[in-house]
């Protein structure tokens, strides 16, 4: 490839939220759901749509269990996640240097 | 996409990781207690040894030194039951300094027993295990301060090694203090400004 395509920029994380969370989760082994809230400033329903489709990308897991009887999801980014990641932003250095 | 957005998007993924990592950022309360309860030994062995105050030495660490480490039980439960995230950073941090512990409480302890030390070179021992810890930390956390005070840690340790005395009480209370209490402080200070600009 010789001229760059930035529609091969990953439509899953080229999003805003998408991004944040990424980027989130990359400095952390894994963080909760209430944590992401405050950090990417969004509301339940949007943050919870946006980590479903990161979910279902198979970007990130999640882990579901009780603290003091109240529910509570780690999200952790996966090894295909990270990779994907690693590659997205490759890929915006690459766009600078050209 | 031009460069200019790609640019704009590189620097939004900078500023939230620069962001989350103020939030990994310790507490700091572990150092000041930890801190302060070494230089209440060292000033009360100082005062000891150079007034002639008749104290069992065995007691006082024990006292002192069973003080931290039930405080870092309970301040390390504690957290495991707040605390929204982890990070592979922070668990090494902690099994590092877990480690220095260990160390320090055993030579401590177990050298003036057995004789395995001088009782005088615990103190500059405990000063280059400590030294390791910060300069590991100073890695981990990329804070310039903190590795260079692995400097004057060990700085310390060459004195006390070369020149043996009562004085190594007030000295290694001195770099406690400058190297330890301080930077927790600090460490404290900003800890509480990122909870209530979170309003926590």
């Amino acid at each position: 490839m010789t001229d760059f395509d930035y529609q091969q920029l990953d439509d899953i994380i080229h999003s805003r939220i998408r991004l944040a969370i990424m980027s989130l989760l990359i400095t952390v082994d894994e963080a909760e759901f209430t944590f992401l809230r405050e950090k990417v400033h969004a509301t339940d329903g949007n943050l919870g749509m946006h980590l479903k489709k990161l979910e279902d990308a198979g970007y990130v897991s999640v882990k579901k269990e009780f603290v003091k009887r109240k529910p509570a999801s780690a999200y952790a980014l996966t090894q295909m996640g990270r990779k994907a990641f690693e590659l997205y932003v490759e890929r915006l250095e690459h766009m600078i240097r050209r | 996409m031009e460069p200019i957005d790609a640019q704009q998007e590189l620097a939004f993924i900078r500023k939230v990781m620069a962001d989350s990592r103020t939030a990994i950022s310790d507490d700091g309360k572990g150092l000041i207690v930890w801190g302060t309860l070494v230089v209440a030994g060292m000033v009360t062995m100082y005062a000891s040894f150079q007034f002639g105050y008749p104290i069992s030495k065995t007691l006082l660490w024990a006292v002192l030194i069973g003080l931290g480490w039930v405080y870092t039980i309970f301040h390390e439960m504690q957290n495991r039951k707040t605390k929204r995230f982890s990070t592979f950073g922070g668990r090494i941090v902690g099994s590092l300094w877990l480690g220095c512990g260990v160390v320090m409480t055993i030579v401590g302890f177990l050298s003036p027993m057995t004789g395995a030390l001088k009782p005088w070179a615990i103190i500059p021992v405990s000063s280059l295990v400590i030294g390791i810890g910060y300069l590991v930390t100073g890695v981990v956390y990329d804070d310039r301060w903190t590795r260079f005070s692995a400097l004057g840690w060990w700085a310390g340790a060459i004195v006390m090694m070369l020149w043996p005395g009562y004085y190594l009480f007030l000295l290694f209370s001195a770099m406690m203090i400058i190297f330890q209490i301080v930077p927790g402080v600090r460490l404290y200070q900003q800890w509480r400004l990122h909870q209530t600009s979170e309003g926590r």
